[in-house]
């Protein structure tokens, strides 16, 4: 079962070699790393919620000399975002880039870094993993070479070289008092004291810096709206959440109630300036993008208040995959509108919505999840949360719950009612492939069938005592 | 002794390239900046760490730091050169 967890790194970064040493079968071979990484998400899921999270240490090392690898339920909620959004992305981009081969060696690289991220339990591990998948995304942000996507991608990877730089000092402080960088064994060895703050303090904003959390989120919404498409729903519905998967780890490793606070302070502020900004911007990538500020903040929110109880920890969770899932529809629909429709300017570029009800329906669907809506996985998601923060006497949270799903709302309108115009459609040179499409309604319609069979959730996230790698 | 002038120094360079990332405009003086707070941080973990004699583990750590730096640096460099040559192209 475990090595199922070293094959979801190791699939896709031989495939990135292949793809990278024979562009022509790139494709082929990114379809069938999909397939690998699928499948060995699914065992791990499987051995996860059978046997409880999977250990294990590389080459029989003892720990502390070996890497540990460590999935939990958390983990592998974050793995089948992973999985599924990836999958989708390799689908829509066999067809979006038919003719750009630069496209494959980098994406399965970056997915290889994504699961490397996702399956440590080691400090120094979890920062050369973040540091590939910052290179990796920051390469795919420039890849059609045009000004503003090199401006875009350039100051992409300053932000991640400055957050890996803050983490790195943080990791270097812990290491000088224990001695120790494999994240359980921390947990248990980090002092509580002011050596810990400092170090906590220099982590987690390294790694706020890298999650796009406001005020230091300015870097997002221009790099995630000149990526090229299926780009754009893999950097927003994965990329950033690698980064909020560490912090979390790190919330329940170092004794922070104070990071919690600040999380879930600025959180609050994410949600408000993201979505304001997604109500004024005047292009259909740059609405989703700023979305992905205000959805980053809700799930900031949720870390606050995650380390709480299981309940909230499962609501963080569920959120974190069903907004990648409907981060993921959103911008492959948006990729084919845009395709149609030539440019990105909005309303103008609803002519290629009009008369596309397979990317209507994932907008709508993933819209009714990022609103929070019944029946959709997004509902269960601002459910748990929603009875966390009111149970924990934590009225103001539960008020900015409310109000970001009414936000959310009011700005994924701007979205679909230019597409319900009864006006003929465009009629564009190249349309968007069914299977374009497709992969988007396929998301649309994953993260809806959450909602119906949310009860698988809890005792999977819940798998472990604490949730995290204390346990 | 000589463990502590090291760590300071290497706490002096990180503030000092933090401050000068912040302070500047010019992205080719980020990238630098970046790099001299890089070079602090690792400098201040093989100092911490090597307090007790010879530590493996940590030069192992600086090492790969140090890999992961240049790498980022010089795509970096290539991209800032790409936007140079645009510019110097009058293209939009």
């Amino acid at each position: 079962m475990a090595q199922a967890a070293l094959l979801m790194v190791l699939v896709p970064l031989a495939a990135a070699v292949i793809a990278w040493l024979a562009p022509r079968a790139a494709a082929a071979v990114g379809l069938a790393a999909a397939t690998g990484v699928t499948l060995a998400v699914a065992v791990a899921t499987a051995g996860v919620a059978t046997e409880g999270p999977l250990n294990l240490v590389i080459g029989g090392w003892p720990t502390g000399l070996g890497i540990r690898i460590r999935v939990d339920g958390v983990s592998v909620v974050f793995l089948l975002a992973s999985a599924l959004v990836g999958l989708a992305a390799t689908v829509h981009a066999r067809d979006y880039f038919a003719r750009v081969t630069g496209f494959w060696a980098l994406w399965l690289l970056l997915w290889a870094a994504l699961n490397g991220v996702f399956i440590t339990g080691d400090a120094f591990n979890a920062y050369v993993a973040l540091e590939l998948v910052g290179l990796a995304a920051a390469a795919l942000v420039t890849l059609d070479g045009s000004r503003p996507a090199l401006a875009a991608g350039l100051r992409y990877l300053l932000v991640s070289l400055a957050g890996a730089t803050a983490y790195l000092g943080g990791v270097a402080l812990l290491y000088a008092t224990t001695g120790t960088l494999d994240l359980a064994a921390l947990s248990a060895a980090a002092p509580a004291g002011s050596v810990t703050g400092v170090a906590g303090a220099l982590i987690l904003t390294g790694l706020m810096l890298k999650a796009a959390l406001f005020p230091l989120h300015t870097w997002l919404p221009p790099a995630h709206s000149r990526a090229p498409g299926p780009v754009s729903a893999v950097l927003s519905a994965l990329v950033v959440k690698a980064a909020l998967f560490l912090a979390w780890r790190w919330l329940v490793v170092l004794p922070l109630p104070a990071g919690a606070e600040v999380l879930a302070v600025l959180g609050g502020a994410a949600v408000l300036w993201g979505s304001v900004q997604a109500l004024r911007v005047g292009r259909l990538k740059g609405i989703i993008a700023y979305s992905t500020v205000a959805q980053m903040g809700f799930l900031a929110m949720g870390l606050g208040l995650a380390g709480e109880s299981p309940q909230a920890a499962t609501g963080v969770a569920y959120l974190a995959l069903t907004h990648a899932l409907a981060k993921g529809a959103s911008f492959l629909g948006a990729a084919n509108v845009i395709r149609a429709a030539g440019h990105d300017r909005w309303p103008l570029a609803a002519v290629g919505l009009r008369g596309r009800p397979l990317t209507l329906m994932a907008f709508a669907l993933a819209a009714v999840s990022l609103a929070g809506l019944p029946p959709s996985g997004g509902f269960v998601a601002k459910w748990y949360l929603l009875q966390e923060a009111l149970s924990a006497g934590r009225f103001g949270l539960g008020l900015t719950f409310l109000a970001s799903g009414l936000l959310s709302a009011a700005y994924l309108y701007r979205i679909l009612q230019p597409g319900l115009d009864p006006r003929p459609p465009a009629v564009p040179a190249r349309p968007p492939s069914r299977a374009m499409e497709w992969a988007a309604l396929g998301l649309g319609l994953v993260v809806t069938a959450l909602g119906v069979a949310a009860a698988w959730a809890p005792p999977l996230v819940g798998t472990g005592p604490v949730v995290g790698p204390g346990s | 002794m000589t463990a502590v002038i090291y760590l300071g120094l290497g706490l002096f360079l990180a503030v000092l390239g933090s401050i000068a990332t912040f302070l500047h405009r010019d992205v080719l003086r980020r990238i630098v900046a970046l790099n001299v707070a890089g070079t602090g941080v690792f400098l201040a973990l093989a100092a911490g760490a090597g307090r007790g004699g010879a530590d493996p583990v940590a030069h192992a750590l600086v090492l790969t730091g140090i890999v992961v730096a240049v790498a980022i640096t010089g795509v970096a460099l290539v991209l800032l050169a790409r936007l140079a040559e645009k510019d110097g192209e009058g293209d939009p």
